[in-house]
């Protein structure tokens, strides 16, 4: 703020120091109908939030609810059916006894004793005409959560299930047999020779199976159980082998420090104008000059697109997790730009002056000429790699469709990085794998990413993964006149044959 | 104080009656405010509306509670400011001639009204007119208007000679100014 001290502002000022003029009336009337708008507007968002809240809060406690409901309801079932002897698979020194709890049994259960010979001759027509199936004696068994909604008195809905005795010879799996959707007693041998007793295994829907589980009672008399097989993957197999195929983004991240034999005596470019310098009319003190003030141009790698194809394969070793490895093939790209060439006296040919060209076409002995182009000229860059990945998933989904998280380390093999402009102007230049090049012949990456597969045709299986990586160390040697270290963004699409 | 930082902490809490307190206490000297700033009551209710709407939205964010009205006033000004700068972004303000007004700029006010000096300012052209107060009146530098309205210091320097000039030209015509020097 300025000093007061100014008679004609001074007058104006106190002129209007104390002067009030009363607003009408109407003015406080719209604030308030303003404020209360406002306030208005304020609550009815709060009302939203609030009812958008209770809506969830509701539906979640239902959802719980509901859940906790089936859950009781089917370890009650369980419970029931674990504590009450399914039937009794007598002998003569337990007949007594074992009737007691018969008359104890619930849920259709027949006694063997009164049944059996009746039965027995049913039950082989049954498995006769009945086309039996071999159960999976090494799928494993979740115990309880057996399914008993209802009571199905025409047997639709309901496995027939057969005891026998466990002294039969030929039984594969006498402590768990396989019952399966509308079928009967899977295993030929036991159904045949021992049968003693049968009774229903509600299902709540087809598909499911069970699988019948001997228990002893605390009068060691056995009685069956059933339990619901938990569900296997759709796909068990442990191993798959396929192609890969990844696009994404590729940034070699250079940075030049200007500590190649070049530019170490170089100073920043002091030519202004450059101006086409022949060798051959210069003397060699203004040649000299020349290349204490000459610097090559140092501007950075633009990302550009990148392919890589290859082959790997995956072998689940745990539950929940799978490694994966291959071997693949990078093409990766990049540009950047110049706007001045040099021709070196000891090659003769037209080199872009950019310090990644410069590394190899080295105009120590000398230049014919440096000359500046109109306009800037693109320079295309390409990385090739071999790379070899070794990477960890982890199964957040496990069916027929997958969910991974996934990471690990690629070995990426340098093979070659070749540097052409866009037009034609220049020779290119190559740094190749054991040429005497600034690059490290391999180099470390790290990546992680999210992988989603999914089974099909049994066999085939389809996925696709976006991964990050970056470069655990430089992609560059000690002796480059410029570091890099690379970071990429791919997406891979791939699909692999399942071995099962 | 203690009842005054109550009332503003009831403001703060919404409560309509010390809000009504508060914008009575306030009212007219803001009021006188908008209009220096407006060329007309209505321009300047508008102001003021917008004004207190602010300030009641803003007070929770007030840190002392020793210069309330110093806070409201800019905020007024500010309001005004904002509220005329879509017209002088539409009328762009320029270096203006400095009018040759031959007499000395010692003129006397005492014998004008306040309103009377209000309705000169509100003739004045707008860029003139938000100059004036705020070099003349509110006390700013040229330097920090140009800040403020985003214009040359040297546009505001010669926009405030020209409202000067209007209104010693305004005072004369009026036929009641006299020179302070006759008066003494």
């Amino acid at each position: 703020m300025k000093k007061l001290n100014d008679n004609f502002e001074n007058r104006w000022k106190e002129k209007f120091e104390d002067a009030e003029a009363a607003p009408q009336v109407s003015v406080w009337d719209r604030i308030d109908a303003s404020m209360a708008g406002s306030e208005i507007r304020r609550y009815k968002k709060k009302l939203f939030y609030y009812q958008i809240t209770a809506a969830a809060s509701i539906l979640l406690a239902l959802l719980f609810g509901s859940y906790s409901l089936y859950n009781l309801i089917s370890t009650q079932e369980t419970e029931q059916l674990a504590t009450t002897p399914a039937a009794v698979i007598e002998n003569d020194d337990k007949k007594a006894d074992s009737r007691d709890i018969q008359e104890e049994s619930v849920g259709g259960l027949m006694d063997m004793e009164e049944e059996s010979n009746s039965r027995l001759s049913d039950i082989d027509q049954v498995a006769s005409e009945t086309n039996l199936r071999r159960g999976n004696p090494n799928s494993t068994i979740q115990s309880g959560n057996l399914l008993n909604k209802e009571t199905i008195e025409d047997n639709s809905g309901s496995v027939l299930a057969y005891l026998t005795s466990n002294q039969g010879s030929k039984q594969e799996n006498p402590e768990k047999q396989l019952v399966s959707d509308g079928g009967y007693l899977n295993n030929y041998d036991v159904l045949s020779y021992h049968p003693v007793s049968s009774f229903q295994v509600p299902y709540e829907k087809p598909g499911r199976k069970f699988y019948l589980e001997k228990k002893v009672n605390p009068f060691d008399e056995p009685y069956l159980v059933p339990l619901e097989i938990e569900e296997q993957d759709e796909d068990p197999s442990k191993l798959w082998a396929g192609i890969m195929v990844s696009s994404g983004v590729f940034d070699p991240n250079i940075n030049y420090n200007g500590s190649s034999n070049v530019m170490a005596d170089a100073t920043p470019n002091t030519l202004g104008s450059v101006e086409r310098i022949d060798a051959a009319s210069a003397d060699h003190q203004s040649q000299s000059n020349f290349l204490a003030s000459y610097k090559p141009e140092e501007s950075g790698y633009n990302s550009d697109m990148s392919v890589s194809y290859g082959l790997d394969f995956g072998y689940k070793f745990s539950k929940k997790f799978v490694l994966f490895s291959g071997v693949g093939y990078q093409h990766n790209f990049g540009s950047t730009s110049v706007n001045t060439y040099i021709e070196p006296t000891e090659s003769h040919a037209k080199y872009a002056n950019h310090a990644i060209v410069i590394e190899r076409a080295s105009p120590e002995s000398g230049l014919d000429s440096y000359n500046e182009l109109n306009s800037e000229v693109r320079l295309n860059s390409t990385f090739e790699f071999v790379t070899i990945p070794v990477n960890f998933g982890y199964f957040l989904v496990d069916k027929k469709f997958k969910w991974l998280m996934t990471a690990g380390v690629s070995t990426d093999i340098f093979i070659k990085n070749s540097i052409e402009d866009s037009q034609n102007l220049f020779d290119p230049v190559q740094y190749k794998l054991g040429d005497d090049s600034p690059y490290n012949p391999v180099y470390f990456n790290g990546r992680f990413g999210t992988m989603v597969n999914y089974t099909f045709l049994k066999n085939y299986q389809i996925s696709l993964e976006p991964s990050y990586r970056v470069g655990l160390n430089e992609l560059t040697s000690n002796t480059s006149s410029f570091s890099s270290r690379p970071s990429s963004f791919m997406i891979s699409a791939g699909i692999a044959y399942v071995f099962k | 104080m203690e009842d005054f930082k109550q009332l503003i902490n009831d403001c703060i809490a919404e409560d309509r009656k010390a809000q009504k307190k508060l914008y009575d206490l306030f009212a007219s000297k803001m009021m006188m405010i908008c209009l220096r700033y407006s060329k007309s009551d209505l321009e300047a209710e508008d102001i003021l509306q917008e004004s207190f709407i602010k300030i009641f939205k803003n007070l929770k964010n007030l840190r002392e509670y020793t210069n309330v009205a110093a806070w409201i006033k800019k905020i007024v000004i500010n309001t005004a400011l904002n509220y005329q700068r879509s017209k002088l972004y539409l009328y762009p303000m320029v270096n203006v001639e400095h009018l040759k007004v031959s007499y000395d700029e010692n003129v006397a006010l005492s014998n004008f009204h306040h309103e009377e000096l209000l309705n000169m300012i509100q003739d004045l052209p707008l860029g003139c007119q938000v100059i004036f107060n705020l070099y003349a009146i509110e006390g700013y530098t040229h330097k920090e208007i140009a800040e403020q309205l985003k214009i040359s210091e040297g546009t505001s320097k010669s926009q405030y000679s020209r409202a000067k000039s209007l209104l010693q030209l305004k005072l004369i015509e009026s036929d009641r100014g006299n020179y302070e020097e006759a008066e003494r």
